[in-house]
């Protein structure tokens, strides 16, 4: 079963239309136990990364997702829920991440619109599971004020550039993270849901 | 710039209304779900929908439609009428919708966006401008439609624009009324305008999704030779209902910009 987190960070009913849709049975998931039970995770989430590991460590979820983690069971993370993965954000200094995966996470800066929000291009950098048929430059809907900056280049599997080129796809053994919504990114997007379903 | 078709709901339908008037109402289908995942088909990166009968009334009137239309598709979709209150707002976000459209609430007391509650969302949040040109007072006050357009109110287009920059409120859907379902195509007083509003636009960290009158290829084409990057797309009702053109060609010379 796929499980779900629900922290109230939003976008939780598109991601679990999106799988239901696809015939793939999923769950909610609002406490350690239950989270802890599921054979695939998703972390969804968009918004302020402090308040979202507030509610993360004050609901002990923290503790059990870096645990189901460990376990070596297919994590996903989208949007927040990627940029939670890493160990800080320059948005809420003081307030760590999951630290999963090594590196930061930035605001955008410079002449352009913040939030990025809208279709863009995927470069794709390093084949992945998760990748499978997906069009090489396909694009995918994002919506986001931050991203990610992984310590390790070797974990970027895409790029896409918004002012500057940004890590848009990550994955690392069993964790994968996308800075878009695949849950609103038409066929391709769906198809990136199924390829982590079919893990 | 997106092409983004619009699904306007009345009754469970979908429907399009003459220059806002319910009694010039065609319906197109019983079916919106149906519409929804048709227009996905042709390739639509974006919806536009609007519950008629809750901008008329108030409050979301076809809220549960609109649910069952997000359960099918796997595209952004913005949502307009009857939004009048930070619950509505939320019950909206909360189903999936990408943006949600504030018209009579916001035009007609512009402090609604100070809300401590509307911070958190702001970036979710469109304000729509359904001007009628042919009242237009000066080249700051519009007047604006509100309750469906039934009602309208003279507003500052700079206090908006004010109001939404210092609340980060970032898209401004830009109705033309006099227009808007009746297939009559841009003139250069609808160009005038439009280049008015870009220009008050231009340092602002505002974007703007156009409607109305849009009958051709070559209305589109006209906009997306502006090449101005502030346009996030052109929401089209009748033209594509009724097979002027289809998505993919409108959608291929919107790309040019």
């Amino acid at each position: 079963m796929i499980g779900i987190v629900d922290y109230g960070m939003g976008n939780l009913y598109s991601v679990k239309n999106a799988f239901l849709s696809l015939g793939f049975k999923v769950r909610i998931v609002e406490s350690p136990n239950q989270l802890l039970k599921m054979s695939k995770l998703v972390l969804p989430g968009v918004g302020a990364f402090g308040q979202a590991m507030e509610i993360l460590d004050r609901r002990q979820l923290s503790q059990a997702i870096k645990e189901f983690i460990k376990s070596q069971r297919p994590f996903l993370g989208i949007c927040l829920g990627l940029q939670l993965l890493f160990e800080k954000s320059s948005e809420s200094v003081g307030r760590n991440g999951l630290k999963v995966l090594k590196g930061s996470v930035k605001k955008f800066k410079g002449k352009i619109k913040i939030p990025h929000i809208g279709w863009n291009r995927i470069i794709l950098k390093k084949e992945n599971k998760l990748l499978r048929s997906i069009p090489k430059d396909s694009f995918f809907y994002f919506c986001h004020s931050y991203y990610v900056e992984p310590e390790d280049d070797d974990i970027i599997c895409c790029l896409t550039d918004y002012g500057v080129n940004f890590a848009s796809v990550v994955a690392s053994k069993n964790i994968f993270g996308i800075q878009f919504h695949p849950e609103k990114s038409q066929s391709v997007g769906l198809k990136i849901l199924e390829n982590f379903a079919k893990l | 710039m997106l092409v983004i078709p619009a699904i306007d709901i009345s009754g469970g339908k979908v429907v399009r209304l003459t220059a806002g008037s319910f009694r010039k109402i065609k319906e197109y289908s019983s079916n919106p779900i149906y519409v929804a995942k048709f227009w996905c088909q042709q390739g639509a990166k974006y919806l536009h929908i609007v519950d008629l009968d809750g901008a008329a009334i108030g409050k979301p009137i076809n809220l549960e439609v609109i649910k069952e239309i997000l359960k099918a598709i796997s595209i952004p979709v913005e949502v307009g009428g009857g939004i009048r209150t930070i619950s509505d707002i939320n019950s909206y976000l909360e189903m999936g919708v990408d943006r949600v459209i504030l018209g009579t609430s916001v035009v007609k007391d512009l402090s609604f966006l100070d809300k401590e509650q509307i911070k958190p969302i702001a970036d979710k949040l469109s304000v729509s401008w359904d001007v009628r040109i042919d009242g237009k007072k000066s080249e700051d006050i519009a007047v604006i439609g509100t309750e469906g357009w039934l009602k309208e109110v003279s507003v500052s287009t700079l206090a908006l624009l004010e109001k939404m920059t210092s609340v980060r409120v970032g898209y401004l859907n830009y109705t033309n009324r006099s227009k808007d379902g009746t297939l009559l195509g841009l003139t250069d007083e609808d160009f005038n305008y439009l280049n008015l509003l870009l220009d008050l636009l231009r340092d602002k960290p505002i974007h703007l999704i156009y409607g109305g009158g849009v009958s051709g290829l070559e209305d589109i084409s006209k906009i997306a030779k502006l090449k101005n990057k502030k346009i996030f797309g052109i929401v089209i009702g009748k033209a594509l209902y009724e097979n002027k053109f289809s998505l993919s060609e409108a959608q291929k010379i919107a790309d040019v910009s």
